[in-house]
Parts: structure tokens; C-alpha cells; sequence
């Protein structure tokens, strides 16, 4: 097993409110999980901390597992590679971590293509940028994506023109421009129509053949259709974990969520 | 389409560079020592200033308009650059007149003896006789317009990186920057600052070496240098904002937050853009002065960047032309109510004198222009121009 995030005992408190409390979590590569929980469960707080907006109070957030082979011990050795908490928001980003925000933010005025080109993998520096182009490949590229989120004939609108749910899948979009190896979703099927929630999962579960997908959704129906293992998130706590039948048959998780 | 920049976008620089040729060929053939004279020496300089002022306005759209910092600085950098360009015009002009009043003596002048005559020339003023040490650079023309860009080019490189490393944003920045420029203009109201404290530079329309030509030459010069440069200025901005730099900063104006979790590292285009505007305005700064023939503290008051930003909003922010539309109306019209040109309006008991009243009219439309049109003028014309048709 090779776990890409690692999350341990974190707790934040805001104004002596416990938003996260001794929390801990991991993923694998190519995984997808799912967690769900009421309003103000800390869901996306849990986001903030692992994509460095919000630090927290307590804990560890690591990330990138690699194995070495120790000559001398005659074993293999763990070593993490990144200590998320001592880098900022945009580091974290670099490292491969997208995240897509509850609200869907995209840049209304730009469009679509103009808004996957942003996000594209390339030097940062303000000098380098000043000088960039578009090469042939990574047109190609956005042109793959633009299939892969259901929006190739979109491609020349504002993104302020479209719906709700392709803002949503715009988001997305963005986020696999980069090349990440973690996407944190937050809230992807608000807004969204059935049909769209059906093309969401498809794209979802399809990035998670090669890369690690976390999915923060409040509707069951959705979850259900993911097949991943859930996490139920109440007051900064984990209440449950395992497969949606088994959470959503806990007893606790009945009475504080589902029983609502 | 692998490309940012469009082939349209080509045909708009075009357009610019014949229209800003068409306007200083037509404003030539009106001057007094190129044409027929229809245009006095004075009104030469006031459109050359006007260029000036359209150029700081390019600089306050980018920053402003296009990365969405409300600085209202600027015009300190403005200033700085007269000041820098400044000092090599007065120190010069000074020795000149000084080692000339002295050929008459029987003894040439010792290095000390010319230094403390132009000192006392230059500082006389706030009771010195002293050349301070910030002048030691002055009779060097190369390093002051090095200056030029070097000086606000740090200031504002320190502030900048102080101000958006700690994440101010918002009308905080915008408090930050009238902070700076009151600190900076008090600080050189006072007799020691060395710039000669309320009494400024003069002077300065006499240029070095090139006396002879007179003013009604200079003055056309200096307005071909102002639309050489603005020219320069729009052309290295319409790039800049039609590059992916562009689209960055404007993405940064929409929403930062969305911009720094895709990885760009915010604070340093912010800084780029604000140092780079600032050294923009800075040579404006040292094209104007010379044709204003003298800069005091109270040019760089903080109202005078309030102005700016004003100016933009006016023509329309976001838009390079709308940014040069702002500036031109607006500082031209201020120039002719203020000037005591404009007639007095008078109401029986109430008499409406333009020099007091223009700040009201001024504030007035602002308030219009604005309620009728989010993109100042610029944005009511194409309003106009597109439900016509
Ligand atoms: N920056 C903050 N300052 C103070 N309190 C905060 C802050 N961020 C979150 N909270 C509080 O922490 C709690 C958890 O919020 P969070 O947004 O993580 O919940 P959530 O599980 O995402 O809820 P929702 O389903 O509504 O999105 C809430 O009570 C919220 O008010
Ligand atoms: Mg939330």
C-alpha cells in the first residue's frame, strides 16, 4: 500500500470552538473516498487545513509516501516527503494537491478555455509567464479535458454565461489541468440536474484511476453511486467509517444525520 | 489560436501608433517654431504635460484596473521622479550661472568656493549654504535619470513587499498607500529634507545647455519626447495585458483565492505590478515637471493620487483608452476652470467661481458618470455606440 495523505490528530479551534477535534485520516494513490456529514461538521474546514488555509492548532498533515530500502537495517523505511503545515497555499497547490471550492469559483469574466489555460502546469514566475505560449500539446491537452468534464462545445463561452453544475465541472476541469495527484472536491453536485449528478460521478470515478480523489457531499444518493469507502464527519470527529451500507446502518450515524 | 496575443490585437496597436503620430504631426504643424502658430508655447506644454498625465493613468489602470489594487500612491512616485529629474536641472542650471557670473573674477572658482556658491544659490531659501548629501549624484545626468527609475522602483519594491506579504488587501492597502504618500510629501515639507522643503524645485523648464533654443522649441520637444513615450508605455502594457501575465492579473483582481490554490504565488505579481507601475509613473513623473517648470511637496499630496484614481474611473478602468480618456477630459478641463478661463456663473446672491467650484462639478460627474455607466466614459460611449446600431 502506498498512502498519499496523511492526517493526524489535528484539531483546530476557532473562538474556543471546536471546529476539528483530534482528527486523523488518510488516502491511498488512486483512491476515492467520500465523506459526508451535517452542516458545520467541519468538512470543509478538514479542506482548509490540508490545502493550508486554515492551520491548525495541533497535529500533522503529510504527504507523498515513498519507501526506501535501508542497506544497513535490511528493510524498508518510510520517509514522507512533504510536511503540509509548514507551506502556504500556493506551495501545497504546486505539490499537486487541487482542490475545488464549495462555492464554484471560476473567473466569470474569462473563457472556458482561457480559464483551463490558467491552471495549466508551467512555471509560476511572474517572468517566466510573461512569455509563455500555448504549445500544441498542451492545446491538445485542454482539448481532452474539455471532453473529459462534458464541455468541448463550451469552450469558447464566458464562463460567467454557464450553469451552475458546468461552473461546477469548469472547476474540475481546472483542477486536472495542473496534473494533481490529490483532488479535494468540496460539494461537487449542488446545483447540479440528475443528469448532470450522473455525468459528475462518471468523471469522478474516472479520475481516480490515477489519482486520489476526497469528495465532500452532502447527498446520499450521490455518495451511494461513488462505490468508495465513506467517512461520517460530525462535530470535528469521525462518527463512522466503511462502506455506505454499513455507515448509513450505524446507529450514531442514524440518530445525528440520516435520523434528521 | 495557440497564442495570446490575436491578431486583432495587432491591428489595435497599429491603430494607436497612427493615431498618436496623426496627433503630434497636427499638434507640430499648429506650434509656433513648426507650423502656423495657432497653438501658443503654453498650450504645447499643457498638452505635453496631459501626455504625462495620460501615461501615470496607464500605470494606475494596470495596477488598479487590471490587478486590482486601489493604490493611491501613485502620484508620490509621480513626484519622486520630478524630484529625481528635477535636482539635475536646478544643480546644472546653477553651476551654469554661477561659473558664468564668475568670469568676470580675476581668480577661477575653487572646487569648494563653486560648491558653496551654488549651494547657496540652490539653498539659500531654507537658510543653507550646504549641499546635502542626497545631491552628490545631481551634476550627473545619467545617474539621475537612473534615479529616476531606481527610487520609487525600491520604495515601492519595500512597501509592496511589506504590504502584500502580509496579505493587506482592500481598502486597507488603499489606506496603507495615502499613509505612505502624506509621510513622504510632510517629509519633504521640511526645510532639512534637502529638496528645499515648500519651496520645491524651479526652475526647471530650463533645460542645461540647450538655454539657447527657447522655450517655444523645447516646449515641442518635450511634447514629442511625452507622446514617444506614452506611445512606448501603451505598446509594453497592451502586451502585458494581452500575455497569460494578463490573464493572471486580471484573474488575481477576480478572485485571488481561486488564483493562489492553482499555485501562482499572488504577492509576487502583486509586487511585480505595483513595482512596475510605480517606475511607470515615476517617468511620467520626470517628463511633466520639466514642463511644469516646478515641483513642490504639495504636488505629491495624497489628494493628488485620490485624483488619479478618479481620472480612471472617470474614462473607465479596465480599459487602456478609457485610463488615457479619463486623464486627458478630466486634467484639461481642470486646467481650464481652475486657470480662470472658464466664466463666472453668477445667481444674484449665489456667484459660482469656477476656481472654487470645480471640485464640485468635478465630484458631480463623477457621481453621473458613474450611475450611468460602471466603465466611466469610455464604457457610456460604446453603450451609445452599440444601441445605435
Ligand atoms: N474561519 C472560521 N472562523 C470561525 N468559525 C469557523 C471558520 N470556519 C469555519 N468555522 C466554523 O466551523 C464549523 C465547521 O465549518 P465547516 O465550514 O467546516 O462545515 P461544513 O462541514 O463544511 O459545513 P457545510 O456542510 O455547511 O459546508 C462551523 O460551525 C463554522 O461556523
Ligand atoms: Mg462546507
Amino acid at each position: 500500500m502506498s498512502t498519499l495523505l496523511k492526517v493526524e490528530k489535528i484539531s483546530v479551534t476557532f473562538d474556543g470552538f471546536k471546529a476539528i477535534n483530534n482528527l486523523s485520516y488518510s488516502i491511498e494513490k488512486s483512491e476515492l473516498k467520500a465523506i459526508i456529514g451535517p452542516n458545520g461538521a467541519g468538512k470543509t474546514t478538514f479542506m482548509d487545513i490540508i490545502t493550508g488555509q486554515t492551520k491548525p492548532n495541533e497535529g500533522k498533515v503529510l504527504f507523498g509516501k515513498r519507501e526506501v530500502w535501508l542497506e544497513s537495517d535490511q528493510k524498508y523505511q518510510t520517509i514522507w516527503e512533504e510536511n503540509l503545515l509548514s507551506k502556504n497555499e500556493s506551495q501545497i497547490a504546486l505539490l499537486g494537491i487541487g482542490r475545488k471550492f464549495q462555492r464554484p469559483t471560476v473567473f466569470e469574466l474569462k473563457s472556458v478555455f482561457e480559464n483551463l489555460t490558467i491552471s495549466l502546469k508551467k512555471n509560476r514566475n511572474p517572468f517566466n509567464v510573461l512569455f509563455q505560449k500555448i504549445s500544441n500539446e498542451e492545446y491538445e491537452k485542454i482539448e481532452k479535458i474539455l471532453n473529459e468534464i462534458n464541455l468541448d462545445i463550451e469552450k469558447n463561452r464566458v464562463a460567467g454565461e454557464l450553469s451552475h453544475g458546468q461552473k461546477q465541472w469548469l472547476e474540475i476541469g481546472m483542477l486536472l489541468t495542473q496534473d494533481p495527484k490529490l483532488l479535494l472536491i468540496d460539494e461537487p453536485a449542488a446545483g447540479m440536474t440528475v443528469n448532470e449528478r450522473k455525468k459528475t460521478v462518471q468523471i469522478l470515478r474516472k479520475l481516480s484511476s490515477d489519482k486520489s480523489v476526497i469528495v465532500v457531499e452532502h447527498d446520499m444518493e450521490f455518495v451511494k453511486d461513488l462505490e468508495c469507502e465513506v467517512t461520517v464527519l460530525h462535530e470535528g470527529k469521525i462518527l463512522a467509517e466503511g462502506s455506505i451500507e454499513s455507515v448509513s446502518s450505524d446507529k450514531n450515524v442514524v440518530e445525528v444525520y440520516l435520523g434528521r | 489560436m495557440s497564442n495570446y496575443i490575436s491578431n486583432i490585437a495587432h491591428r489595435h496597436m497599429l491603430i494607436f501608433i497612427i493615431a498618436i503620430s496623426i496627433f503630434s504631426l497636427f499638434v507640430t504643424f499648429l506650434s509656433e517654431p513648426y507650423g502656423n502658430g495657432l497653438i501658443s508655447t503654453s498650450f504645447v506644454k499643457t498638452l505635453g504635460k496631459t501626455v504625462c498625465l495620460c501615461i501615470i493613468a496607464l500605470a494606475m489602470d494596470i495596477v488598479w484596473g487590471y490587478c486590482g489594487i486601489l493604490s493611491l500612491g501613485h502620484f508620490a512616485f509621480f513626484g519622486l521622479g520630478g524630484y529625481m529629474i528635477g535636482m539635475w536641472l536646478m544643480y546644472e542650471r546653477t553651476s551654469i550661472i554661477v561659473i558664468e557670473s564668475s568670469v568676470s573674477e580675476l581668480l577661477p572658482l575653487t572646487e569648494t568656493e563653486l560648491s558653496a556658491a551654488i549651494g547657496n544659490q540652490i539653498f539659500g531659501v531654507v537658510g543653507g549654504y550646504e549641499i546635502p548629501a542626497i545631491w552628490m549624484f545631481a551634476d550627473n545626468l545619467l545617474i539621475q535619470l537612473f534615479l529616476v527609475v531606481a527610487v520609487p522602483g525600491v520604495l515601492a519594491f519595500i512597501f509592496g513587499w511589506l504590504a502584500f506579504r502580509s496579505r493587506v488587501t482592500g481598502v486597507y492597502l488603499s489606506i496603507l498607500t495615502q499613509a505612505m504618500t502624506l509621510a513622504l510629501s510632510l517629509y519633504l515639507f521640511q526645510n532639512d529634507s534637502g529638496l528645499r522643503g515648500n519651496n520645491g524645485l524651479s526652475g526647471l523648464q530650463n533645460i542645461p545647455g540647450l538655454e539657447y533654443l527657447g522655450q517655444q522649441i523645447i516646449s515641442i520637444w518635450f511634447f514629442w519626447i511625452s507622446c514617444i513615450f506614452l506611445l512606448i508605455i501603451f505598446l509594453i502594457f497592451y502586451l502585458l495585458i494581452h500575455s497569460k501575465f494578463g490573464l493572471i492579473i486580471t484573474s488575481i483582481r477576480d478572485n485571488e483565492t481561486r488564483v493562489r490554490f492553482l499555485g501562482y504565488n499572488v504577492e509576487i505579481y502583486k509586487l511585480f505590478v505595483f513595482v512596475l507601475t510605480a517606475i511607470v509613473s515615476s517617468i511620467a513623473g520626470a517628463l511633466y515637471y520639466p514642463q511644469a517648470g516646478i515641483i513642490n511637496p504639495a504636488e505629491l499630496a495624497p489628494i493628488a493620487s485620490i485624483y488619479l484614481a478618479v481620472w480612471v474611473a472617470i474614462g473607465g478602468r479596465g480599459t487602456l483608452y478609457g485610463a488615457m480618456i479619463g486623464a486627458a477630459t478630466v486634467s484639461l478641463f481642470s486646467s481650464w476652470f481652475t486657470g480662470g478661463q472658464a466664466p463666472d456663473i453668477s445667481f444674484g446672491i449665489l456667484n459660482i467661481e469656477w476656481v472654487n467650484w470645480w471640485t464640485v462639478l468635478l465630484g458631480f460627474g463623477f457621481v453621473v458618470i458613474t450611475i450611468f455607466s460602471e466603465n466611466g466614459l469610455l464604457g457610456l460611449v460604446k453603450k451609445i455606440f452599440v444601441s445605435e446600431k
